[in-house]
């Protein structure tokens, strides 16, 4: 089988106060956009600096392209950086903060003449190639970051919170250029984020980190319909919660039980009958009616609270035991349901998820 | 752009009349002394008493009288070797204080300092007795040793302020694109920090070619710099050729402080 291009085998890295990371496992593909999002301090950046080679695991293994990489300084490693302070060389010109790799890897002049005016072609940014990189915006100090690094062909770039420094309009603009340049060049990207729409739009496939371990590794979709804990599904989007007991596991559903009354929910590996669970419920996959229905999960209620957003409208819902549940309806034509009214909230068993409790 | 840099605009009154009257004085304090002594460099007369017409004679005697450049010799000989050896010494100091964890490092960083607070007349009875008693023979090699021992720590302080100074971590920038320790120094730390080295030189040699105490004390034969044969021309009297060699070095130095000077506030050398 095809080596993957990042590897991580039980790594750990601690410092002298504190561990960083617990004895992580990650899988990283050939070709893929990955990225790891986690709330600041999770470990996500420490992790991407001991795969650039800038810190060095206290236990486990890194490997890229299949072979391991312990000892390894940076500067051996075939992988390269966007910084999230760009980090620029402000003392040369922008053709040659580019041409910076190639030349300490002794490549011929014209053709670094030629691979450097590519990579600032590819940024649009040709016409800029003999100025000085303080006379530049952030989008565009961003964008000669990452011809520098991408100029190199690395096996893998990474890239730490590349976009953090830029208005929100920019970084919309940034993202799809990022899509479209690791499509194109079908480098690995690795991706360090906090911001999870960021990683949802731009990933393949992404690791959600919290505290130092990895708590769920899978495609966007999968991370956000079947998070694998209750930290993935609040971290990502919002959710509501009830805690259920499971009573019988048949033909890919289950049944469970909570404080409310009975639901069914897609089977998940893991929970057998007798568990305790905790039933995750996605606002907007979740409508309301007037009058039960039972081919769907449903729960009666009152409209304690709405909260009109443009689009779509939120709806807190008061259960018979006290407790609220929120729901979000788009705004259609339609009647739209008044604080005070009784109603419904149904959904489907296969918008819920079972999380461990 | 840069959000960052905030440019303060604000109108630029002038004080009132009395304050400016009052900074008039203070200056005219300072500097009517060293005015005196650059107009009577000029003077026809031997005497500093009286003016007897405008010459610049005294500037020509100056270049025949031997000892006087056997002495501007031996300043620039000192000051040069002084500013190299400290340069080298001071950067290396730098570089190690503001990279490297080890023990101690608070205390060493501290101690750079000191030179400047210790009284000169101090240092200099300090330097005299170690030289004595380690048995180190006065010459001109003593006083190039005592002169790097004050001027060290001034490159170091301004090496060090100039790498603390540095944004972003562009040396790990360098070794990411594949550029090893030694390229990573030269590549990217050294022309960054450049300004600081060449300030930091700037002020060591200035020291060094104005020192007199430390020098009287460090200073055996054959050793007289500038500032000692000044002082023991004085045994005549202030002559008009005193007053000839005191305003060159003087405009010596003003002009090297006004190139220190640029290079600390040119926000070009800062390279944001």
């Amino acid at each position: 089988m095809d080596p993957y291009a990042v590897e991580l085998l039980r790594v750990s890295k601690s410092y002298k106060s504190y561990q960083a990371l617990f004895g992580i496992d990650l899988q990283i593909r050939k070709g893929e956009f990955f990225s790891l999002l986690g709330p600041s301090g999770c470990g996500k950046t420490t992790t991407l600096r001991l795969i650039a080679g800038f810190e060095e695991p206290s236990s486990g293994e890194v490997c890229i392209d299949g072979k391991p990489v312990a000892g390894l300084p940076a500067y051996r490693r075939n992988v390269n950086t966007v910084f999230q302070s760009y980090s620029l060389f402000p003392h040369l010109s922008i053709f040659e903060n580019v041409a910076f790799g190639l030349r300490r890897s002794k490549v011929a002049e014209h053709e670094i003449t030629r691979r450097v005016g590519e990579a600032l072609a590819m940024v649009q940014l040709s016409e800029k190639s003999r100025g000085r990189t303080t006379e530049l915006s952030g989008g565009q100090q961003q964008r000669v970051a990452l011809a520098r690094a991408l100029v190199n062909q690395p096996a893998v770039l990474l890239l730490d919170e590349p976009m953090a420094a830029l208005d929100s309009k920019l970084r919309k603009e940034m993202r799809s250029e990022l899509k479209r340049l690791q499509k194109s060049l079908g480098i690995t990207f690795v991706l360090v984020t906090h911001d999870q729409e960021e990683a949802l739009t731009l990933s393949d496939r992404l690791a959600v980190m919290n505290q130092g371990r990895v708590e769920q590794v899978c495609e966007p979709r999968e991370v956000y319909e079947r998070p694998a804990s209750r930290f993935v599904a609040e971290f990502i989007g919002t959710a509501n919660f009830l805690p259920v007991k499971v009573l019988e596991v048949s033909n890919g559903r289950t049944r469970v039980e909570g404080e409310e009354g009975q639901f069914w929910v897609v089977s998940r590996a893991g929970f057998g009958v007798g568990d305790s669970a905790e039933l995750s419920l996605r606002p907007e996959r979740m409508w309301l009616g007037k009058e039960s229905d039972p081919l769907h999960n449903s729960l009666q209620g009152v409209v304690s609270e709405t909260i009109f957003m443009g689009p779509v409208t939120r709806y807190l819902v008061r259960l018979a035991n006290g407790h609220l549940l929120l729901t979000e309806k788009q705004n259609l034509e339609e009647e739209a349901f008044q604080t005070g009214d009784s109603v419904c909230v149904h959904w489907d068993a296969d918008s819920g998820a079972l999380l461990p409790r | 752009m840069w959000p960052s840099r905030v440019i303060e605009m604000r109108e630029e009154k002038p004080g009132p009349i009395w304050l400016r009257l009052y900074a008039l004085t203070v200056y005219l304090f300072l500097y009517t002394p060293i005015l005196v002594l650059i107009l009577f460099s000029f003077n026809k007369s031997r005497r500093n008493s009286s003016w007897g017409g405008f010459t610049t004679s005294w500037y020509a005697t100056l270049w025949h009288n031997e000892s006087l450049m056997r002495a501007l010799a031996n300043s620039l000989k000192v000051a040069c070797l002084a500013t190299l050896i400290s340069t080298v010494i001071g950067t290396m100091a730098a570089l190690a204080l503001s990279r490297y964890q080890f023990r101690g490092r608070e205390t060493v960083g501290s101690l750079a300092y000191l030179p400047m607070m210790v009284p000169e007349i101090v240092m200099g009875i300090a330097l005299l007795t170690f030289f004595i008693k380690m048995g180190i023979q006065l010459s001109i090699v003593s006083v190039i040793l005592a002169h790097v021992a004050f001027s060290v720590g001034y490159v170091t302080v301004t090496v060090r302020t100039r790498l603390a100074g540095l944004a972003g971590n562009l040396e790990e920038a360098a070794a990411d694109l594949g550029a090893t320790p030694m390229e990573t120094f030269w590549l990217v730390t050294f022309p960054r920090i450049l300004p600081g080295i060449m300030s930091g030189a700037l002020l060591a040699f200035t020291l060094s070619f104005d020192d007199f105490v430390i020098t009287f004390f460090t200073a055996g034969i054959g050793a007289t710099t500038l500032p000692l044969k000044i002082y023991s021309m004085l045994k005549f009297g202030v002559t008009p050729e005193v007053n000839a060699i005191s305003t060159i070095m003087l405009a010596f130095t003003v002009c090297l402080l006004a190139l220190w000077s640029r290079l600390e506030s040119d926000p070009k050398s800062l390279g944001r």
